[in-house]
């Protein structure tokens, strides 16, 4: 049992952490302040990422699902409520421990043109990490390499010293996802990797993330609007709406028995292709 | 093993509404000339709602924004016909222009917030189109503003009307921009990607006001659109459309039952909810600078042939609709 402040355990809204918790959210609430009233953002969070699962987070607009992958990468502290990574508390207090982190949890974002610097070539890009992590210069050129090969950028002299506007909308999300993987994460926590781009090439970099989750076996919490995305990557997904979690399960148990009502309004609501 | 291949031109006939002909556009820029439209035909029938659909870059903005000559400026249809309602639209003035948007053509493009102006109050924005088209008084411009308010399911028209466009709601928003687009009535409604920034339950909502605004009215709708779920559950007719040209056409029911454009098939095969691994086309759009002779899908088709790469197929009749291929998927 993995599910946390779920419908289905709702009589147990704080579970303790399970041995296996890659990482654990406990009511974590997150306000911003601004216009002279407070926000919450995320509402009393109970969520566990298991070590080696993929875990999509699916609600609308405003849900809240963005910034608890900001809280889950650390590039935001909670209000309330503590994030724990490998049991240990997640305190970003200094740089040695906010690069120990960075190593571990990788974050993409929805739009590579926005995560990308424009001046700064393919091979720049992906070099940065290595660098910070103080690799030596021979590795790391074999390193840019491999994570090049890795996403599927071939040949590499074709990508290598090109800049991001020379490349098309899902090369550049490849290059995002080669710069995550470069730390060789254990976690990756990927916010609406996919919303930007045209269903073709949108489902080539889900099977590039399906292909590089089971060769390297880390985990992934996978941000989505779209239940589709949620319903081909995720083994459990989590069902946000104003802050709060509403559902948790497998995902074969939320996509076909959804117990809450909101679950069940998003699900009727999605457009359906008829059969072949 | 082709069959004879008899191009579908459309000639505009009695119930046709818009009659494309072998349409071109194209896009000038610093670098050159890219044909964005190469050859287009289509036809649009009174009261229908016709699917436009296609990824980035296939022209189907380009076409639905030259029915009305509203190209950007590096935008120039350089062959071919439009005519609306009998007119030819690719000659018309501009006085003949205005009067034909707004009033007989009107639209809803994806961002409410580029065509709603942040400094005025929705009714006078409102009464504004109304004052323009019909002439009529301020106040009963106001009046009749409300009305079309209600009649996109705005519960509280006129508390709406005295609102400015950022104290609504993105649903709201694109309902004002459908209020706005069909006060004057027209025989036609151009909605380009109307719900692709809406959250799926409003979004929901928001083409169950088309449908029936739709159904009152019986205007035609041109629906633009990247999503085949909503085009299954809201055309009747469906025109594909990749690299400027339209691939395939026909009823929705044969094109979703039947895909007969191997690109048609393998787009829905990528919609469609996913097994183990997601469905997905090889390769990537063609850029539109250097598009190769031939078949502009062929080097990314498992059906392609010696020919395809040599002559571009036209579009030709086939039950239920027509398709430009050469080896269609039987």
């Amino acid at each position: 049992m993995l599910q946390s402040g779920s419908m289905n355990t709702a009589t147990d809204p704080h579970p303790p952490a399970q041995g296996a918790a890659l990482l654990a959210m406990r009511a974590v609430v997150k306000r911003y302040r601004g216009d002279g009233r407070t926000v919450v953002a995320v509402d009393e969070v109970d969520l566990d990422v298991a070590a080696g699962e993929t875990l999509a987070i699916v609600g609308e607009s405003g849900s809240g699902k963005s910034t608890l992958a900001r809280l889950m990468t650390g590039l935001d502290s909670p209000s309330a409520g503590s994030v724990s990574f490998k049991g240990q508390p997640l305190l970003l207090d200094s740089l040695a421990r906010r690069r120990t982190f960075a190593r571990q949890v990788q974050l993409v974002f929805q739009s590579a043109s926005y995560s990308l610097n424009p001046l700064k070539t393919v091979r720049a890009a992906i070099e940065a990490p290595l660098d910070i992590a103080g690799m030596a210069a021979a590795q790391r050129d074999t390193r840019i390499r491999e994570l090049l090969d890795m996403v599927e950028l071939r040949p590499y002299d074709a990508f290598a010293m090109r800049y991001p506007r020379q490349l098309s909308g899902g090369q550049r999300q490849r290059v995002v996802i080669a710069r995550a993987m470069a730390m060789k994460p254990e976690l990756l926590v990927a916010d609406e990797p996919v919303s930007s781009l045209d269903v073709s090439v949108r489902n080539q970099i889900l099977n590039l993330l399906l292909d590089l989750r089971d060769q390297h076996r880390f985990s992934m919490v996978l941000i989505t609007h779209d239940l589709g995305v949620a319903r081909g990557m995720a083994d459990r997904i989590a069902v946000m709406r104003k802050g709060r979690i509403v559902e948790t399960g497998s995902a074969a148990q939320v996509l076909e028995h959804p117990q809450h009502p909101y679950t069940r309004a998003l699900l009727d609501a999605v457009p359906r292709l008829p059969g072949p | 093993m082709s069959p004879v291949a008899t191009e579908v031109v459309h000639r505009q006939t009695a119930t046709d509404l818009v009659a494309v002909e072998r349409l071109s556009v194209t896009y000038g820029d610093a670098s050159g000339m890219v044909p964005v439209l190469r050859e287009v035909s289509l036809a649009i029938q009174s009261g229908e709602t016709l699917a436009l659909v296609g990824e980035s870059g296939s022209g189907k903005s380009t076409l639905a924004r030259a029915l009305v000559r509203l190209l950007p400026r590096s935008g120039r249809i350089t062959g071919g016909s439009i005519r609306f309602e009998g007119c030819e639209v690719t000659t018309m003035s501009g006085r003949e222009l205005e009067a034909m948007r707004g009033a007989r053509v009107g639209f809803v493009f994806q961002d409410p917030d580029t065509y709603l102006n942040p400094l005025f109050r929705i009714g006078r924005q409102i009464a504004d189109v109304i004052i323009l088209h019909q002439g009529l008084s301020q106040s009963a411009a106001w009046r009749l503003g409300e009305q079309q308010l209600a009649r996109v399911d705005i519960r509280d028209p006129a508390h709406v009307m005295l609102a400015y466009p950022h104290q609504l709601s993105g649903g709201m928003r694109q309902r004002v921009l459908m209020a706005m687009a069909t006060s004057c009535g027209p025989a036609l409604l151009i909605a380009d990607e109307p719900t692709t920034a809406l959250d799926v339950l409003v979004q929901r909502q928001v083409l169950a006001t088309l449908a029936h605004l739709k159904r009152d009215s019986g205007m035609a709708v041109l629906l633009v659109t990247h999503d085949l779920g909503l085009v299954a559950e809201n055309a009747d007719r469906v025109a594909v459309m990749y690299a400027g040209s339209i691939v395939e056409s026909g009823s929705a029911t044969r094109i979703f039952g039947a895909p007969a454009h191997p690109y048609t098939q393998g787009l829905m095969a990528a919609a469609r909810p996913a097994g183990r691994r997601f469905a997905t086309l090889a390769g990537s759009t063609p850029d539109l600078r250097g598009l190769a002779p031939g078949c502009p899908f062929a080097p990314r088709c498992e059906r392609a042939q010696a020919r395809c790469g040599v002559d571009m197929p036209v579009l030709t009749a086939r039950a239920g609709g027509a398709v430009a291929c050469f080896n269609p998927v039987p």
